[in-house]
């Protein structure tokens, strides 16, 4: 998978896309990679995974070898401009233009606009010679819905463009995405139901529209308790000698394993759902502890993540 | 921190309760939670989501939730007081075209404005969009329905609070003299109309010139097919900012006890006071898991399983699989302790940041649990400290 250089992840908020994208990269550094992570938005998760300052929207190094940036909409218009007007006061000064400034804001499409443009900058940069400076290039792509937006925006905005350099734009950077050698786009879900249900329509929606090539699916936080679903009996018996020696404490403790039961069942069956609905592997990753993870977890888990999504030599 | 700073009287006293926060938290069953309290409580209630949950419309009884307002069959849950519960899911596409028939003052209208490709951009695509007819749904519950309190639920962190801007970028973008820019009309007048106008100019060809003359000339038709409905957009923009801004609402955050989730709420709540928005209520959904299920609240350690005592020795004669499987479940029990405490130590960092008089409440991992109104109900009561 190492070469390809553009790696999208997304998800419904919450299912853990940022720790996921942040351990893929802490590997990635530690193969000798020049991994960069974009977040899309001013959220602070990849601050909050990395235990650093602000994130801003120049790449900077947040841990040994693994860059990270922050894609400000604004900064990234005015990147755009200055391609086209060659001088950065006057791209500015469009910017600020208040008409143009009320367009952009009230106009959806002009952000991601941008955002693709500075994606293709980066995506292009070298570091002077034939070197790439960055690869791969790891794009926490947010909300589900924020995906179909980026990664439709051809779709979306076919009939409203005429030539020009955006249209050009948003072409070529629509045949960078699909194209299997170079992008690939990792689906991250939980195994519950809303997350699951979002994964498969998403899937379908863009698998049909052959907008880019998938990588396996990557469960998180699959509920292992190490029970089987035969300890019901044990469960019972249990119950039963607790109930006669008036022990509440096993009690409890068998009500918990049935409730544990339960969840893993359910987990199961929601990804049984998603193997039916969608022709793609799927990683389960385990649950782990709500503390912030140490790097050495982090660079375990994207590992484990790599290992199972992109190995077999690709 | 406990229940006993509810949001009992939050429920019972604002007209309308926004509920924002990271995703993945939970947040749209808080909301429905909420609008069932509130419904319990003798209200007239709406509730406005924004997940289409299969799960939450089970839990309310209702075959799906889509963007007609539906009443939520209460039966004898919410008891003698009178009050009622409606929900709605806010589907942008949805919304926007009984927008547009409702207000399209003839048919003529109407088909120039929803065949008209930068509108369907607009619709179709998802945040901004989203905000802008939340905003509309907002006023149409709030202003022109007999509800007594509406329960609004945003989309998760990050868009959470542009529907806090969506009123003036609106009236920005339909504001006369940007229309003017575009539309062709009577010179301006002043000089600062005409520098204005000047910068109109520049505007228009810089943006032909990028995005080709055909966005721009669906742009002029869009604004041309809109200008009779535009002052109607601005008269409501205008009231639903003063909703938003007014004593009677109240903002709630909604967070789980992850560190992800917590810093994404710290965000929040730092924006929110960047725009003088108080917080009322902030609810720490998922921040614990009951360590026995038949008493939710319990969350103590369990003691470890005592080999000595002569009830365990009995227990532990009957098999000796059963015995194996009582110390795996004790150990998970205690591994659930242990994980509740560092849930608790992330719940406090964040509990320490907050504004004194703000209501705190936890609410336990429950929620794959509601799936019907008797679950949601039991959740509706946490949160008024029932």
């Amino acid at each position: 998978m190492l070469g390809r250089r553009l790696l999208l992840f997304t998800g419904k908020g919450g299912v853990g896309k940022t720790t996921m994208v942040a351990s893929v990269a802490m590997h990635a550094a530690s193969l000798g990679l020049r991994p960069l992570i974009v977040e899309m938005g001013h959220r602070a998760s990849m601050r909050s995974v990395f235990g650093t300052d602000d994130i801003g929207f120049e790449p900077r190094e947040v841990v040994r070898g693994v860059h990270a940036m922050t894609m400000d909409t604004d900064r990234a218009l005015v990147d755009y401009m200055m391609q086209h007007v060659r001088s950065r006061r006057l791209a500015r000064g469009i910017v600020n233009n208040q008409v143009l400034e009320r367009l952009f804001k009230a106009m959806p499409a002009v952000g991601e606009i941008a955002t693709l443009n500075k994606l293709r900058q980066l995506e292009a940069e070298t570091t002077g010679g034939q070197t790439r400076r960055w690869a791969p290039i790891l794009v926490d792509l947010d909300a589900t819905g924020h995906a179909l937006m980026f990664l439709e925006l051809r779709r979306t905005v076919e009939h409203l463009m005429g030539a020009g350099p955006m249209r050009h734009l948003i072409e070529s950077t629509a045949e960078m995405i699909a194209d299997p050698k170079v992008s690939q786009l990792s689906l991250v879900t939980t195994p519950d139901e809303l997350p699951v249900t979002e994964t498969i329509a998403l899937h379908g929606r863009l698998a049909s529209g052959r907008t880019v090539a998938f990588g396996p699916i990557l469960v998180n936080r699959v509920p292992t308790s190490g029970l089987m679903p035969d300890a019901v009996a044990d469960f019972d018996a249990l119950e039963e000698a607790a109930r006669s020696a008036g022990d509440d404490e096993v009690l409890a403790d068998v009500a918990f394993g049935r409730l544990a039961l339960v969840r893993q069942a359910r987990a199961r069956h929601q990804i049984d759902r998603l193997r039916t609905a969608i022709d793609l592997p799927v990683v389960e990753l385990p649950e782990l502890p709500p503390d912030r993870l140490g790097r050495t977890e982090l660079g375990r888990l994207g590992a484990g993540v790599m290992g199972a999504t992109f190995g077999g030599g690709a | 921190m406990n229940s006993s700073q509810g949001l009992g009287s939050l429920i019972a006293t604002k007209s309308l309760i926004v509920c924002v926060g990271p995703g993945g938290v939970g947040k749209t069953t808080i909301a429905a939670a909420v609008a069932l309290a509130g419904a319990k409580l003798g209200r007239r209630t709406v509730v406005l989501t924004v997940d289409p949950a299969r799960r939450l419309a089970d839990a309310l009884g209702l075959p799906g939730l889509d963007d007609e307002i539906r009443s939520v069959p209460l039966g004898k849950v919410v008891g003698e007081r009178g009050g009622l519960l409606d929900a709605a899911m806010v589907d942008t596409a949805q919304s926007y075209a009984s927008l547009i028939r409702r207000i399209a003052p003839d048919e003529g209208t109407r088909e120039r404005i929803v065949n008209n490709r930068v509108y369907q951009a607009v619709t179709r695509s998802m945040a901004r969009s989203h905000a802008y007819i939340a905003m509309e749904r907002l006023y149409d519950a709030m202003e022109l329905r007999d509800y007594e309190l509406v329960v609004l639920d945003t989309p998760p962190a990050r868009n959470a609070l542009d529907i806090l801007d969506a009123p003036e970028q609106l009236a920005r973008f339909l504001d006369t003299r940007f229309v003017e820019w575009f539309l062709p009309g009577d010179g301006p007048k002043g000089l600062r109309d005409r520098l204005l106008a000047t910068g109109g100019r520049v505007a228009k060809s810089m943006l032909a010139l990028i995005t080709g003359q055909k966005l721009l000339d669906e742009i002029v038709e869009f604004l041309d097919a809109f200008a009779t409905l535009r002052e109607g957009f601005l008269v409501r923009a205008a009231r639903t900012a003063e909703i938003l801004r007014a004593p009677t609402t109240s903002y709630t955050l909604v967070s789980s006890a992850s560190p992800a989730s917590a810093d994404d709420a710290a965000w929040l709540l730092h924006d929110l006071e960047r725009r003088t928005v108080p917080i009322a209520a902030v609810v720490f959904n998922q921040s614990y898991v009951p360590l026995d299920p038949r008493r939710p609240e319990r969350r103590g350690t369990p003691p470890a399983v005592e080999l000595s005592t002569e009830q365990s020795a009995r227990l532990r004669r009957g098999s000796a699989a059963a015995s194996q499987t009582l110390d795996v479940l004790r150990r998970l029990r205690r591994e659930a302790a242990d994980h509740n405490a560092r849930l608790q130590r992330i719940v406090e960092g964040m509990a320490a940041e907050l504004p004194e008089g703000c209501a705190r409440i936890q609410a336990p991992r429950f929620d794959d649990e509601i799936r019907d109104l008797p679950g949601l109900l039991r959740l509706a009561n946490l949160l008024i400290g029932e």
